[in-house]
């Protein structure tokens, strides 16, 4: 009994550990951005300031880096999620011994490290005289999100139940209409999360746009290069907006599947409610004997 | 009356498997049909093949007369109530009902009308901005059947929608879906593995066994005159009696079985001489108390095994002189019932014309 | 061909004419035109060289026309002047028929230069071996390799041990309202950016960062640690980078483990220790070879957090590639560096595979 005791203490004080070891360095990361010294740290402590955050907002090069980022974060999202699904209603339609061949093949992105996809990109369309910018990290980004993309919708379609289609077509629903009417609007709530996980993704990726990015910059890069050169808290600044929009999404995201599920049980009573009620035969007493 | 559907010479081969044989089945126009049968008889992919889900490796499927090859499951006259209902979830109970209509272009408010006709056919009305997960079991199935109607099909084809109900409310929805059927006419194609649902809705039955239509009928006909041992044993419980032709007259056969000579009607169409191996079939309910007159009836001495209280009726187990046959016999429950103690020997009666003689074949094994 | 036949009709039945063109046309030029022919083409510049030989060669072609071009030209000048020194029209006519036999001659040389440039520009290729010859011979570059295969293991283990108590401890111990609240705080720096989170890490281990603060504080050493001039901060930063895509496959597995499972076990009077290496860590074998791999995986393909935490005695193998292709400008020995470490990575991802007994189908998550 005692020993289990010991035991649990143990588990429950390695658990703190652990998320102070996760969340201690962003903390004094993000403390350091209100740190008057000028090289990022919060010892000593220099008096409390928000010049850092100024300096920021008026780092232009920063900004441009920023922009370039939101346009292939949405080139990629254009072309991953028609891909990702292409992939998934193609991989579902194959018998189970070609499937897991092309499953091989287009998770492989997935487990290739990104260094790879961003040289075998670059050398690809250097042969069609393609050199580094923002299209070919469009098309590096692309080539692995896919495979992300990919998985996302195959998780869903396996929840969906195949007579929905069949009784649509059976109503005289055409291939496309069950496709528009039935299929996509099941995917729906996985084409929202696909595309937030697709643009999180190219946002964040460092390895793959390095070497497809040529003469271009995005903020990722960025920062890569501010904390290597010439480190001032600025991207202490920017790692405290950062760690705010990801604890608010976060804790969204929490809030919002706590209401789902709510709304979820709320539904199940009404139908429980119905069953009690139980259906009066209408006309049922009209059957002639 | 015209035929609704015709199957000629249908065969479906999966692969070496061949889950329908030479299968020939005519449809009337306006009927309710059954087609009854245990899992895996192909029961199932007659009804894929009727609605196009699946082509037939051989044989043609016309419906109303016109046959289907080639035409897909969205362009035929037939419409499907799936096992599992298949409603979309995501979508409101008039935009399930409307979604055929929807799909074929039929403008809003044409739609509205006919999804309310619809309702009030089912009698959900003002359940229309409802969504299909707030709806009790009942309301499900009455909502599938209205989506399914809304297309105005020639055939309505009905995959053991009851299956997932609770005894009680299968029992009011078989009422329910037999006065929807005689309400709108349309034919209904029902698929079951439950025999009570099939003879009590249906205005013929067809039993399935191993890809193949074992008998058409009636429900009276199906139970009371089956073609083949297999039906005889599958629809509604019976006796079996094995033995060999020892006699044939008018009609009548004569049996040398376990509990002595059993005289049988023979079946219709089947073709006995002497000394052939029969089977004769008698139900538990026809039997009687053999103290009287034994004219005309079959007498058989047996031991009393035990007995089965079931309220309104009363189960006896029999067995033969050296209890290695048994036989089982209902009784509906009077208050003048001999008492009965196990061992005890007994001897029960039925007539002639209540037994069934068949050739040997083989019986569904439940 | 046949079942081929019957696949494209499913389609079609399935999806229609266009639903299946777009699928079929989408998932072509993924597979080929992003996934396959770039890889193949990778590979293809890993196995030839430039031929430097018939490179230099035809430079010094160039240059002996230049120099005949340039001689050409100075006739043809100096003929031009004697042209409009010229008196009378039989000299001028004579001058100019040399000039145009000159401007000829010169047409002609010129025309020399273009299988030149083309041979200088776009060198003719020596298919071989030569780049990873290379490799084997070069004794840091070695090095470095092997660093990041066994620095990368190092990680990948570290990365295990920390993260099975935390992954059971959500999976199985806690109730799933405080799991929520671990996992945001677990997935929080998991979307923290890759460079930030490196960034975190380089001001706790710089020489004045809290972690030689606290150790100096303590007495533990003396002067500060130089962590980040050897392979120490690397294989921290890493570990705690990555440390999530260990925990999430892990969780996974045995949030599906029953926990009547561990409650008979400890019925019949297994201790912790048993629960675990007989029930818990076999439920958690695809969970656990997902994880090693992910983490393995993008260990050792990172360029972030050594080119961060790393000083310049300890390079990655990443990093050589990278100056491979941008510093020295030779992109078939990069392309060769690039696919040692695919196969690396392959081979990795086949003994995981093939130690755990999981499926390539099992990694989807």
């Amino acid at each position: 009994m005692t020993s289990k005791k010991i035991l649990s203490l143990f588990t429950h004080a390695y658990v703190v550990f652990f998320l102070c070891y996760m969340l201690l360095p962003l903390a004094i990361m993000a403390a350091a951005a209100f740190n008057k010294h000028s090289i990022p740290t919060v010892m000593p402590w220099k008096g409390a300031t928000l010049e850092w955050f100024a300096i920021l907002f008026n780092d232009g090069i920063l900004w441009k880096a920023v922009v370039n980022s939101f346009i292939i974060g949405a080139g990629v999202i254009c072309l991953s999620i028609p891909i990702g699904l292409a992939g998934a209603l193609f991989l579902m339609q194959l018998s189970s011994k070609a499937r897991s061949l092309f499953y091989a093949v287009m998770v492989s992105p997935i487990l290739t490290p990104g260094v790879i996809i961003g040289i075998s990109t670059l050398v690809f369309w250097n042969t069609f005289g393609v050199s580094g910018g923002i299209f070919l990290t469009i098309i590096g980004q692309t080539t692995f999100i896919s495979s992300f993309c990919m998985l996302l919708f195959m998780a869903r379609l396996q929840r969906f139940d195949k007579s929905l289609e069949e009784a649509a077509l059976d109503l005289g629903a055409s291939q496309h209409q069950v496709f528009f009417r039935v299929v996509l609007p099941f995917l729906r709530p996985t084409i929202i999360t696909a595309v937030g996980i697709a643009f999180l993704q190219s946002f964040e990726n460092y390895n793959t746009t390095l070497f497809v990015i040529g003469a271009q910059s995005t903020m990722t890069i960025r920062i890569a290069g501010m904390v290597r050169l010439g480190l001032t808290p600025e991207v202490n600044a920017l790692a405290l907006i950062f760690i705010g929009l990801t604890v608010t999404a976060a804790i969204a995201y929490e809030l919002k599947r706590r209401a789902e599920k709510r709304r979820q049980a709320v539904q199940k009573e009404a139908a429980k409610q119905a069953d009690a009620m139980a259906p009066i035969a209408p006309g049922a007493d009209m059957v002639p004997a | 009356m015209g035929s609704a559907i015709d199957l000629e010479k249908v065969s479906m081969r999966f692969g070496d498997y061949l889950a329908l044989d030479n299968v020939d089945l005519h449809i009337r126009e306006g009927e309710f049909f059954s087609l009854l049968g245990s899992s895996g008889c192909g029961k199932t992919t007659i009804l894929r093949i009727i609605s196009g889900f699946l082509d037939p490796s051989q044989g043609q499927v016309r419906i109303g007369g016109r046959d289907m090859a080639g035409i897909g499951p969205n362009k035929r006259p037939t419409a499907l109530i799936f096992q599992n209902l298949a409603l979309f979830p995501l979508m409101s109970v008039a935009d399930n009902i409307g979604f055929g209509l929807d799909v074929r272009g039929v403008p809003r408010a044409d739609r509205r009308k006919k999804v309310d006709e619809l309702l009030e056919l089912i009698a959900l009305p003002g359940a229309a901005d409802k969504l299909v997960t707030e709806l009790s079991g009942g309301q499900r199935q009455r909502v599938a059947i209205a989506r399914a109607l809304a297309v105005a099909p020639e055939v309505l084809l009905l995959d053991e929608p009851l299956s997932a109900l609770d005894l009680k409310l299968r029992q009011h929805m078989r009422q329910e879906l037999r006065a929807i059927q005689q309400r709108t006419g349309v034919t209904f194609l029902y698929i079951t593995h439950d025999q009570s649902e099939a003879l009590a809705m249906s205005d013929r039955v067809g039993v399935m066994s191993q890809a193949m239509i074992e008998q058409v009928g009636t429900p009276d006909e199906v139970y009371n005159r089956p073609a083949s041992p297999f039906v005889a044993s599958f629809v509604g419980a019976n006796n079996v009696f094995r033995g060999r032709v020892t006699r044939m007259d008018n009609g009548m056969a004569v049996l040398d079985t376990r509990f002595g000579a059993l005289t049988g009607r023979v079946g219709e169409g089947s073709s006995l001489n002497v000394s052939d191996t029969a089977m004769l079939f008698v139900r538990p309910e026809d039997f009687s108390l053999a103290n009287g007159s034994t004219d005309g009836l079959n007498i058989v001495s047996s031991r009393v095994r035990f007995q089965q209280f079931e309220g309104a009726f009363v189960n006896l187990h029999l067995e033969n002189r050296d209890g290695r046959r048994d036989l089982t016999v209902q009784w509906t429950n009077r208050p003048d019932l001999p008492r009965l103690d196990r061992g005890q020997e007994l001897r029960v009666g039925f007539r002639h014309d209540r037994a069934m003689v068949l050739p040997r074949g083989e019986l569904a094994n439940e | 061909m046949n079942s081929s036949n019957g696949m494209f009709k499913g389609f079609l039945y399935r999806y229609g004419k266009i639903m299946t063109a777009y699928i079929l046309l989408t998932v072509a030029v993924w597979i080929m035109g992003m996934i396959l022919l770039p890889q193949f083409l990778m590979v293809d510049y890993s196995f030839w060289a430039v031929d430097e030989v018939a490179q230099a060669k035809a430079m010094n072609q160039v240059a002996v026309l230049e120099t005949r071009l340039d001689r050409l030209d100075a006739e043809i000048r100096a003929a031009q002047k004697e042209m409009r020194a010229a008196g009378d029209a039989a000299e001028k006519d004579r001058i100019s028929r040399r000039i145009a036999d000159l401007e000829r001659r010169a047409g002609e040389v010129e025309a020399g230069f273009v299988p030149l440039d083309k041979a200088i520009s776009d060198p003719p290729r020596a298919y071989g071996l030569k780049n990873y010859a290379y490799l084997a011979k070069n004794t840091l570059h070695r090095s470095i390799f092997f660093k990041t295969m066994v620095v990368s293991l190092t990680v990948t283990f570290t990365a295990f041990l920390l993260c099975y108590p935390i992954a059971y401890y959500l999976a199985q111990v806690v109730n799933k309202q405080t799991a929520a609240v671990v996992f945001i705080g677990l997935i929080t720096p998991y979307w923290v950016n890759e460079i930030l989170r490196t960034f975190a890490w380089l001001m706790m281990l710089s020489q004045n960062g809290l972690i030689n603060i606290a150790l100096q504080a303590l007495g533990i050493v003396d002067a500060p640690v130089d962590f980040l001039n050897n392979n120490s901060g690397v294989i921290i930063g890493m570990v705690y980078c990555y440390v999530l895509f260990m925990v999430f496959p892990i969780y996974n597995t045995l949030d599906t483990l029953d926990h009547n499972q561990i409650e008979a076990a400890r019925d019949l009077g297994a201790g912790w220790w048993r629960i675990h290496t007989r029930i818990a860590i076999p439920h958690a074998k695809p969970g656990i070879a997902v994880g090693c791999i992910m983490t393995f995986m993008v260990a050792a393909g990172t360029y972030a957090v050594p080119s961060i935490l790393g000083g310049t005695s300890s390079l990655w193998f990443t990093q050589v590639i990278y100056s491979w292709f941008f510093d020295g400008g030779n992109w078939n020995q990069g392309s060769a560096y690039a696919f040692v470490l695919l196969v690396l990575c392959i081979v990795f991802i086949m003994a995981m595979t093939r130690l755990f007994k999981v499926r390539l189908e099992d990694i989807a998550k």
